[in-house]
């Protein structure tokens, strides 16, 4: 077991260094640790799931070894930079203020075609109207359009929005009621008493979904539609 | 820096926990070890009533520990001594000069799995 604890160890440094160094468009949209926690706790899990002649300790210590190596290596990443550039790398700009950084591609191995078609996935077709685009460390393009060709906002047109409702806190689901939802939307038990009322309703377990927006504003499905109910009832 | 802390902490428990595993498993097969190449010298020396005493304490000392062996340690590499101490048993019992080699295989399978159970460069490789 012992053993095993080491080669897990040594496997997870190899292959995380293998991915970084194979770059970021194989990674996806994991960071290259978390891919490698995904593909190897997986492996790792098959074997004495198959051979029941293997120990169950010869998949789950390597499974725990595993997730506390990834939780070492995100929580370096969280608390220094250098640890984040050497463990998951650093954002690439492909793009900077309309012009695509060529030598940043080429050393990437990303060819203009493959930009483009990133670009397109990003709803961008026309690589003009690009101002920057980023390469993140997991895989993925930002794209920050050029000003004249960005959507239209309130703040571009020099007017302000009136207030919406921007918060909407679950408190029934399912029939379920969420009581930590209810005390952060600040209401209490007689307030969704009140409500269930106001609906024909009389506890949480026939309601589907209830809402509740920073404005007070309630949306309430209940489980039975009322036009079904009426149906069956023949009226 | 505290998850830092509690990941590296979490490793230290489990590579202690593997040693402490490592240490006790490898004591008692050292002890069986030493016991079935005791019982093969007294089967040469044809004290077979000493031998099956011995191949008894060895039996008793297997069953006593056969699960966690079982929890640590792949099945297929723990039949040989199973076999090979049911083996022994039949040939104290008969006093048949060929338990000497039985006891001495005995002893060469609980070796190879003291081997691949301690930490070593070959094995990690």
């Amino acid at each position: 077991m012992l053993t095993g604890f080491v080669r897990t160890l040594i496997l997870y440094v190899i292959i995380t260094a293998a991915l970084r160094f194979m770059g970021k468009r194989q990674v996806g949209q994991l960071q290259p640790a978390e891919l490698v926690i995904t593909i190897m706790v997986s492996e790792v899990a098959t074997v004495p799931m198959q051979d029941f002649g293997i120990p169950l300790a010869y998949g789950i210590i390597p499974i725990l070894t595993l997730l506390c190596a990834e939780m070492l290596s995100s929580a370096l990443c969280a608390a220094s930079l250098r640890a984040r550039s050497i463990l998951c790398g650093k954002p690439d700009f492909l793009i900077h203020r309309g012009e695509p950084d060529r030598k940043k591609l080429a050393s990437l191995r990303i060819s203009a075609a493959e930009l483009a078609e990133e670009l397109r996935l990003k709803g961008v077709f026309d690589p003009g109207s690009v101002s920057t685009a980023i390469l993140e460390t997991n895989g993925q393009l930002s794209v920050l359009l050029k000003p004249d060709q960005r959507p239209l906002s309130y703040a571009g047109t020099g007017t302000s929005a009136e207030y919406e409702p921007g918060h909407y806190t679950t408190i029934i689901a399912q029939g379920t009621l969420i009581r930590a939802n209810l005390r952060m939307s600040g209401h209490d038990e007689a307030w969704l008493h009140k409500v269930l009322s106001a609906h024909g309703l009389g506890k949480p377990s026939q309601v589907l979904l209830l809402t509740v927006d920073d404005r007070e504003g309630v949306v309430l499905w209940p489980k039975v539609c009322r036009k079904e109910q009426e149906k069956e009832e023949g009226v | 820096m505290r998850y830092i802390a509690l990941a590296l902490v979490l490793l230290a428990v489990i590579a202690g926990l593997c040693w402490w595993n490592m240490v006790y498993v490898c004591g008692i097969l050292e002890d069986m070890e030493a016991t079935a190449l005791q019982a093969a010298e007294a089967a040469r020396r044809e004290e077979y009533a000493e031998s099956m005493r011995l191949i008894e304490a060895l039996g008793a000392k297997w069953e006593r520990h056969a699960v966690w062996f079982c929890a640590v340690m792949p099945h297929k590499s723990l039949d040989p001594v199973s076999l090979g101490l049911e083996t022994a048993m039949g040939h104290a019992q008969a006093e048949n000069p060929e338990l000497v080699s039985e006891l001495r295989s005995v002893g060469r399978c609980l070796r190879m799995l003291i081997d691949t159970e301690c930490l070593r460069l070959e094995n990690v490789l």
